[in-house]
């Protein structure tokens, strides 16, 4: 039931939603339904003249995630993703928010998994490392 | 920023009273009916409690029922949590300090109450 109660300030059509129980550990499908991620952060936008923040960006990845964690765990996960980064100067994937068309159980994206940093990612994890393990290419059998 | 960096950070009112911890971040959408109905998202205000774990685990009085005991014991502490809208905000450099005092914030409930 996402996106149905209002707070005070909000008009009655407003969609209202709470980052950590509606967004926060969700996971994003794409316009397919496949699985391609989850939301680990969202990245806000403070406009200059103080208004409100805007939601501008979903942030997925051990990037995002470990500094949300926090500690040395979360040092340990956010470190791990830059080792695996295939970029030079990694970064969270990061998703528009304006791509987002359904918040639920999963947040569900118009776009395509292929298409998204986070299976770039998974990708380059997929043929550099899993792919080395002897007998990965029989996983499937 | 990140949503991340405004959870669990220190509110003190203009009196310097510590009102609690950020537990929860209320974002709305003021485009609902648009095409792209999430490209105009904002914060429109922070959730504040000195216990967290009712937010965290999503009882409160309106959006879950059961398990009975479970809620019973849970709710009232979720309905202790100050809506602490974005507008009443000073600065959130470290320490968030909001422009008004604590007895001016409104409950959960209260701010529920109001909405319906």
């Amino acid at each position: 039931m996402a996106g149905k109660r209002r707070s005070p300030g909000t008009r009655s059509d407003d969609f209202v939603y709470e980052a950590v129980l509606d967004f926060l550990d969700h996971q994003m499908l794409d316009r397919d339904g496949t699985p391609c991620g989850n939301v680990d952060d969202l990245e806000l936008e403070l406009p200059a003249d103080g208004s409100n923040p805007r939601v501008v960006a979903i942030l997925s990845g051990p990037m995002a995630l470990g500094p949300r964690i926090g500690g040395t765990l979360g040092r340990w996960i956010g470190a791990l993703g830059k080792t695996l980064h295939p970029h030079e100067f990694p970064e969270p994937a990061r998703i528009e928010i304006r791509s987002v068309t359904k918040v639920g159980s999963a947040v569900e994206l118009d776009t395509l998994a292929s298409e998204m940093d986070t299976y770039r990612s998974e990708q380059w994890v997929l043929e550099h490392l899993i792919g080395r393990i002897p007998g990965a290419d029989h996983a499937s059998e | 920023m990140r949503v991340s960096e405004l959870l669990d950070r220190v509110v003190v009112d203009s009196h310097g009273q510590k009102v609690g911890k950020v537990r929860e971040v209320i974002i709305t959408n003021g485009h609902s009916r648009s095409v792209k109905p999430f490209a105009g998202l904002r914060v429109d205000g922070l959730l504040v409690a000195r216990h967290g774990y009712a937010l965290h685990w999503g009882f409160d009085n309106t959006r879950h029922i059961g398990p009975l005991p479970l809620r019973a014991l849970l709710a009232p502490r979720r309905g202790r949590a100050l809506f602490v809208p974005w507008r009443d905000i000073a600065t959130v450099e470290g320490t968030i300090t909001i422009k008004i005092g604590r007895s001016d914030l409104k409950t959960l409930r209260d701010s529920e109450d109001v909405a319906r």
